[in-house]
């Protein structure tokens, strides 16, 4: 059934549950759990919304129920996920429910926008900034941090506060939106980026660094130019043996078993 | 002797940095540059911080906070090696700021079993709820509530996590100094660039290998480069 224009404009949600749900949003993952994930977030992150759709009590008991269905995905992409939700049970509150419910439409979207979500913020785009932010660091500049927090934070604040609004407007068309962003490409580039950042921050810590003054006065021997050769065999032990908390504290545990060796045979000749 | 208001606001950031990983935010106030900076700002101990913020910040970029992966407790491990290297060296030594880092990652390790551990009380609440709306009076409030709860046990396994860490890793220290610093002395001209390496291999290791190596030694010998005018 095709959604009316003039119907939705009759269950427009003010601004007080919009800014209600961005602030709701801020608490998003406060009950995560492994038995349902983030169903009572996300309730809670409608709840304002749905009291403002459904005004019978009973009403608003059965919706907060649909809605604590398990539910897991990004959390940027959750206030979004929630404001398609809320214009699916306005249509269905004004008697034209659309080709899919909002149950649905949250099954259907949960995984994919985790996926999306978790490979560009989590995988590209705070490796970026944290190799940003690492860049400037190893050059002494204390407002590395600041760097890391403001080119992190704005994408994903644009995203937490416009995300519920537009998704109100677009409804399930979002999807079609979020796929045009080309995000999962980002999120290659972004650690591509990354990786050449970390190059060049390893390469002033080893020369300008402002924790190593010493090295900073004297030309490196010819062994610094085979330093992203060391890489290739580090990191085919990271991928198949250890993780990297384990190989620290293997060196951390040989360190010791030398360095106390020494001592004993120091005393015994 | 540590000063009381020093710990008390080590304890606060922590408080706050860790909640900010999962429960409130996530506004990234808990990575590891950030939270060790605002840690050494506090502590007078800025460049220390910076030091540690860095390895840190590279050694466990490569998790991802997905589903139910909880990666080791790098926000603690920052937060207890910056306190426990400005408490044993005032002014900045990358040794010591190295052998504190060491030091800190065995409680980071147990803090992320923990977190796992105990967000399982949440799960608790989550079957509560549903019976327990359908009858009362207020079903918004009483969302409220038992949403909210989940903050409390996050900022439990917040202290416990910040606790066990500076625990461990103040116990440890002493233990190792005598024999591990004057190495770490030796090395510590070098010790951040062998550091960055090794977490850059950890990071590579999750990329396709020429593009990763590739991409990283372009950025390693263009910079070398420019430095000595090559």
């Amino acid at each position: 059934m095709v959604f009316k224009r003039s119907s939705l404009n009759k269950q427009r949600l003010g601004p007080a549950p919009w800014w209600r749900l961005w602030w709701h949003s801020l608490t998003y993952q406060a009950s995560w759990n492994f038995t349902c994930w983030q169903s009572l977030g996300f309730c809670y992150l409608v709840a304002p919304g749905l009291a403002a759709i459904y005004a019978q009590p009973d009403q608003l008991r059965q919706a907060l129920s649909r809605h604590l269905a398990s539910f897991n995905t990004h959390p940027y992409f959750a206030p979004m996920v929630a404001g398609v939700c809320l214009r699916l049970e306005a249509q269905a509150a004004a008697g034209q429910p659309g080709h899919m419910s909002a149950s649905e439409f949250k099954a259907l979207a949960a995984a994919p926008l985790a996926a999306m979500g978790d490979s560009f913020f989590w995988g590209g785009w705070r490796s970026l900034c944290a190799a940003a932010g690492v860049t400037a660091a190893v050059c002494g500049q204390l407002w590395a941090p600041v760097l890391l927090l403001v080119l992190f934070n704005l994408p994903s604040l644009i995203l937490r506060l416009l995300g519920p609004v537009y998704g109100y407007h677009s409804g399930v068309g979002i999807i079609k939106w979020v796929q045009s962003l080309h995000l999962s490409d980002a999120a290659y580039y972004s650690k591509g980026i990354a990786a050449c950042l970390l190059g060049g921050a390893a390469a002033l810590a080893g020369t300008i660094s402002a924790f190593a003054p010493a090295v900073a006065e004297n030309t490196p021997g010819w062994w610094f130019w085979t330093v992203p050769l060391w890489l290739l065999p580090l990191r085919y032990v990271l991928k198949r043996w250890l993780q990297l908390e384990w190989l620290l504290l293997f060196l951390l545990l040989v360190l010791v078993v030398v360095a106390y060796g020494c001592r004993w045979l120091q005393g015994v000749f | 002797m540590i000063a009381l208001p020093e710990i008390a606001g080590a304890t606060l950031l922590a408080l706050v940095c860790s909640l900010d990983r999962a429960a409130v935010g996530q506004f990234m106030l808990h990575r590891p540059l950030v939270a060790a900076m605002v840690l050494g700002l506090w502590l007078h101990t800025p460049q220390t911080a910076l030091f540690i913020g860095v390895i840190t910040e590279l050694c466990w970029l490569v998790w991802l906070p997905v589903g139910g992966s909880i990666p080791p407790d790098d926000t603690v491990i920052a937060l207890a090696a910056t306190f426990v290297a400005a408490q044993k060296a005032p002014a900045m030594d990358p040794a010591v700021a190295v052998l504190a880092f060491f030091c800190a990652i065995p409680g980071g390790m147990l803090a992320g079993r923990l977190e796992k551990r105990l967000r399982h009380f949440n799960g608790y609440a989550a079957k509560q709820l549903g019976p327990l709306m359908a009858q009362s009076e207020r079903p918004l409030a009483c969302l409220r509530r038992w949403h909210l709860r989940g903050i409390l046990v996050f900022g439990a396994i917040a202290l416990l996590s910040w606790l066990l860490t500076l625990g461990l890793s103040w116990a440890l220290y002493p233990l190792v100094a005598p024999v591990l610093l004057p190495l770490f002395e030796a090395l510590s001209p070098v010790v951040l660039l062998l550091l960055l390496v090794l977490a850059s291999s950890a990071f590579l290791a999750a990329l396709t290998w020429r593009y990763g190596w590739v991409l990283f030694a372009l950025g390693f010998w263009s910079v070398t480069g420019l430095v000595y005018g090559i």
